[in-house]
């Protein structure tokens, strides 16, 4: 009875029960544990739902998810599951690849009708991402169980050729593979853009990239995404806090308790499951996401207008 | 014949100053006590702010709570490609307040069954119906009444906009008078700023009277400081929530995984 649960968010401008804000970090951390994904995906929309703005909702995140992230490369980081260069690497070209996102963007909102091209974009690439995942994970899962043992995934080698004739080789010793600096460089660029232009943190097609395009195994993916992740949104809480002040502490600070927690949970069970494994249930993750975005685009809305500044 | 002319005009103006205070005896009734202090501290979560009165025995009340008027812009959202839905034009609605809750002890359409025709504001207009009816929004579009049923809806579910009944309870007094106490539902969706308190003596239908009180809600305690710190030191509040995130991260793992690190 004495107890209050509900806590006021100056900044939000709204109070919430403690406990389900809690309960939403524990789920999103533990998913970020889980797949190195910042899970922003899933937690700025919920919170939207239960009365956040949202510019408040998605910079209150980053600023959870900096804890969250923090928890978890520290917990993958005891696995080994951390490459640093490589991370380092990621996150210089998504640094670049971000502040040039914002420039497309503005470009893009100039010509009109920006938002159907990004949505419809999200919707595929989201589609195209989790459908070659999960088809690649079954496949590789299946060869498992047949005995057949290869190492390298079915790709054609014309790729690996080409990624060998590139200049600057280096060892990423924790990731077992050896690459031209230029591969994550240039693929941080590219997702940093993409993230920019979506309005997303990246983490999702940050995974599929590492794995599939600096074919690095799947539990150091995890490990150096999370890692990457943690950068960028000390970056976004900074700069929202400083510029537009919609950094709400109290309520980052609730979702923290429950995803510092939950991360250290995530990458528990991270560890118990296999590579593929994980792939396919991220995969599915994705599917998942996908289809949900594309019956919010094909149902009618419940209200017809909305809050101008959110996503 | 001139002093005669004198008095006449004098008494001429005696009657009209007797009438006019005739009518002022007569005039409608209404007093407002001053509202209480309203403060949102760390844990409010909505409250219920109790205004009181008198009234003339004869008339209705309506109280109305209303925050400051703003500019909402907003985004309409529409079928792209006739297929899929999204945010698409632009429009702002003016003069729009970001709370407005009334209160009466009958619905307003009955209040407004009087049906006098008379001047002055009608009963029903004090509800949303007349607040949409005094909103603009641009650009002048034609479907002007299906971006407003829009605005209330999203309004309603927010919990800013309302229009109640059932929460005015009248009391006995003198003959003529009778007292009022209202409870008015304040939604936890509340900014500090300044709202306005606004009471309505309503007869056949028709506003005879209104009192308003300025009520100005302040944040207080943590809530205040934190605050203050987001707006005043933008930097420093946003180097500190980075700070505890980390330490809390860090303190998070090394608790949980503390017996077997492995470096």
């Amino acid at each position: 009875m004495g107890m209050p649960w509900h806590l006021y968010l100056p900044i939000a401008g709204n109070s919430v029960n403690v406990l389900l804000i809690f309960g939403l970090g524990g789920v999103v951390g533990l998913l970020s544990g889980i797949f190195g994904v910042g899970g922003g995906f899933l937690m700025t929309p919920l919170l939207i739902m239960i009365g956040i703005p949202p510019t408040v909702a998605a910079a209150s995140d980053s600023n959870q998810i900096v804890g969250a992230s923090t928890s978890g490369t520290l917990a993958h980081f005891r696995l080994g599951n951390v490459d640093f260069k490589m991370g380092l690497l990621l996150l210089v070209g998504g640094v670049v690849g971000g502040t040039l996102g914002v420039q497309v963007i503005k470009l893009l909102r100039q010509l009109g009708n920006a938002d159907f091209l990004i949505k419809v974009t999200y919707v595929l690439m989201l589609g195209f991402v989790g459908i070659y995942m999960f088809q690649e994970s079954l496949q590789s899962m299946r060869r498992a169980k047949s005995g057949a043992v290869s190492k390298t995934a079915g790709k054609p080698s014309r790729y690996n050729e080409l990624l060998g004739k590139l200049p600057w080789q280096m060892d990423f010793a924790r990731s077992g593979v050896r690459l031209s600096l230029l591969m994550p460089l240039v693929l941080g660029i590219l997702v940093g853009v993409l993230a920019a232009i979506m309005g997303v943190g990246g983490g999702f097609i940050m995974v599929p990239v590492m794995v599939y395009m600096l074919r690095m195994p799947m539990h150091v993916v995890v490990g150096t995404s999370l890692f990457q992740i943690l950068f960028t949104c000390v970056n976004v809480t900074i700069m929202q806090a400083y510029s537009n002040h919609t950094v709400d502490f109290v309520l980052a600070l609730l979702l923290l308790l429950g995803s510092t927690l939950g991360a250290q949970v995530g990458v528990k069970i991270s560890k118990r499951l296999q590579g593929d494994q994980l792939k396919i249930i991220l995969a599915s993750l994705v599917l998942l996401v996908m289809v949900k975005m594309l019956f919010e685009l094909l149902l009618t809305p419940h209200v017809l207008i909305a809050y101008a500044g959110g996503h | 014949m001139k002093r005669h002319r004198l008095h006449t005009l004098w008494f001429g103006w005696f009657c009209l100053i007797a009438g006019g205070a005739g009518t002022v005896a007569a005039a409608p009734v209404l007093s407002l006590d001053p509202p209480p202090a309203i403060a949102i501290g760390t844990t409010y979560n909505g409250t219920t702010l109790t205004v009181t009165g008198r009234i003339a025995a004869k008339d209705e009340l309506v109280v109305r709570f209303v925050g400051m008027a703003q500019d909402l812009p907003m985004k309409r959202k529409g079928k792209a490609l006739g297929l899929l839905w999204m945010n698409m034009d632009s429009v702002t609605f003016t003069k729009a307040p970001s709370v407005f809750i009334v209160e009466s002890a009958r619905p307003l359409s009955e209040l407004d069954a009087g049906g006098a025709d008379g001047a002055g504001e009608r009963a029903a207009d004090l509800g949303l119906n007349g607040l949409v009816r005094r909103m603009d929004v641009e650009p002048e579009t034609a479907d002007k009444g299906a971006l407003f049923r829009e605005l209330l809806k999203l309004k309603r579910v927010e919990g800013l906009y309302s229009e109640l009944t059932g929460g005015v309870q009248y009391g006995s007094e003198e003959p003529d008078l009778k007292s009022f106490s209202v409870d008015l539902p304040l939604p936890s969706r509340l900014s500090p700023g300044s709202y306005r308190l606004e009471a309505y003596a309503v007869e056949h239908g028709v506003v005879v009277t209104r009192q308003d009180y300025p009520v100005s809600i302040e944040l207080t305690g943590m809530a205040r400081v934190m605050y203050a710190l987001a707006f005043d030191h933008a930097l420093l509040y946003g180097l500190l929530a980075t700070i505890v995130a980390v330490l809390g991260g860090l303190l998070t793992a090394v608790l949980f995984g503390g017996g077997k690190g492995a470096h």
